[in-house]
């Protein structure tokens, strides 16, 4: 009874929704609309009645057969305002461009979104299909592609150069950015912190950022084992122009979570 | 065998790293070694994934409830009009993203929003792929291209065989025109399917 999706792997197999997720819509399927939306309705994800959005989506998506309105716009906006609530806010943390860039970014997630939904309701969309397997996961990809929209606009995409002239850092600057671990800091587990700091990240260029990332997953920058996948192969530089980008974007990032307020 | 036309786009890649189950150092690993080519876009999706949303209870702000609300109006309304002309209620700003997201000057999409391509000139594999880019089905564009060729066509007709600006012209001659490399002018034209 409950639809299968379409959109097919890499492997060129069908997806599936997961187990948990398949169950909760057997269970939710027979209930009217009223019913549903009242679900729906519990927004804290940490409140055990709360419905995940990848079954939201298959409701709002299945209101496509039926042409009754009835709760159909309550579905809609409930799921329109998780998405909302999804999208990184502009916050205080950072300088002005990256506030106002994070604003282009939600909106246009947002607007893509609501195009994807709409396109779905005259012909099944597939891409659709990848919201309904993991919803965070879908957002994440729309907000990646927003962003490098966004990183064009304004022209941050230019690939690390390697500086000849300030190619080896001063041994101060090294030292700090050895000493300072950001990522374990004590306050880490105070969710302004991890915002502050992913703000600062936001700001860095994007290869910077890219390199803080893959530290961050414990991707090694070289390797001597052949077929290791390192740093330096995945972005294609040298191991030290590598390191050299690291120091800078430690040193950077410590200046701005020392220089904000204790 | 492993041809071209079965190679995954990057699109394709980046959402279903996307939605993997489990996003560690492993998973991230395990697609840089199969889309080397994807690198940078694989790491870019990696901090998207990691990205701590401050998933808050505050209440939606008027601008949040507009909206939404705009977004609903919009859904209903739509329905019939995006069913018959996928290409009509494009911004320019949404053209503008599209013609970069396939890699092309934005006049050649234009030229198939006022209709100026003649329809059966244009390979199925580049018809998908724009159709994917409006998020409708091939099908779907297809129809509503084809469905106003009639109107280009008398217009060409009373021009008495000099050739009109608004008379259709061929994807390859669009492609020429618009001054899109050779390279990728072949890439476009062939029908990998």
């Amino acid at each position: 009874m409950v639809t299968p999706l379409r959109k097919k792997t890499l492997a060129g197999e069908s997806y599936t929704r997961d187990p948990k997720i398949e169950a909760k819509l057997v269970e939710l399927e027979g209930l009217s609309r009223d019913e549903l939306v009242a679900r729906f309705q519990i927004r804290r994800r940490d409140d055990s009645g709360y419905m995940p959005s990848e079954c939201l989506v298959y409701f709002v998506r299945a209101c496509r057969a039926d042409n009754s309105t009835t709760g159909f716009d309550r579905l809609y906006k409930i799921l329109a305002e998780r998405v909302l609530r999804s999208l990184p806010q502009a916050g205080n943390f950072d300088g002005k461009t990256a506030s106002l860039t994070k604003s282009n970014i939600s909106e246009k997630v947002f607007g893509r979104f609501v195009e994807l939904l709409s396109a779905d309701r005259s012909e099944y969309s597939e891409k659709l299909d990848y919201f309904e397997v993991r919803f965070d996961g879908a957002l994440a990809s729309l907000r990646r592609d927003a962003q490098e929209q966004a990183w064009r606009d304004e022209n941050r995409s230019a690939p690390l150069e390697f500086d000849e002239e300030t190619g080896d850092l001063s041994d101060e600057v090294e030292r700090a950015a050895g000493s300072f671990d950001l990522f374990s800091a004590p306050e880490i587990d105070g969710s302004d912190y991890r915002l502050r700091l992913d703000a600062a990240i936001d700001a860095l260029p994007p290869d910077q950022i890219r390199i803080i990332e893959m530290l961050r997953k414990g991707i090694p920058i070289d390797s001597k084992e052949a077929g290791a996948v390192t740093i330096a192969k995945a972005l294609g530089k040298s191991e030290k122009t590598i390191r050299t980008h690291r120091d800078k974007a430690l040193a950077a990032l410590r200046v701005t979570m020392s220089g904000g307020e204790r | 065998m492993n041809s071209d036309a079965n190679k995954p786009s990057r699109e394709e890649v980046l959402d279903a790293f996307a939605v993997e189950p489990l996003h560690n150092r492993e998973t991230l690993e395990r697609y840089l070694q199969e889309y080397p080519q994807f690198a940078n876009e694989l790491v870019d999706m990696s901090r998207e994934l990691s990205r701590v949303i401050d998933a808050d209870q505050r209440p939606m702000s008027p601008q949040e409830q507009a909206m939404i609300e705009a977004a609903w109006q919009k859904h209903m309304s739509m329905e019939t009009k995006s069913a018959k002309d996928p290409l009509a209620d494009l911004s320019v700003a949404r053209l503008r993203e599209i013609a970069l997201q396939l890699d092309l000057p934005r006049q050649v999409l234009t030229a198939f929003r006022e209709r100026r391509v003649v329809v059966t000139s244009v390979p199925e594999r580049f018809l998908k792929k724009l159709a994917g880019a409006l998020s409708c089905s091939a099908d779907l564009l297809a129809g509503a291209l084809a469905s106003q060729t009639g109107s280009t066509l008398a217009r060409s007709y009373k021009s008495e065989g000099k050739p009109a600006a608004e008379a259709a012209v061929t994807f390859e001659r669009l492609l020429i025109d618009a001054g899109v490399p050779e390279a990728k002018r072949a890439d476009l034209m062939s029908d990998g399917d």
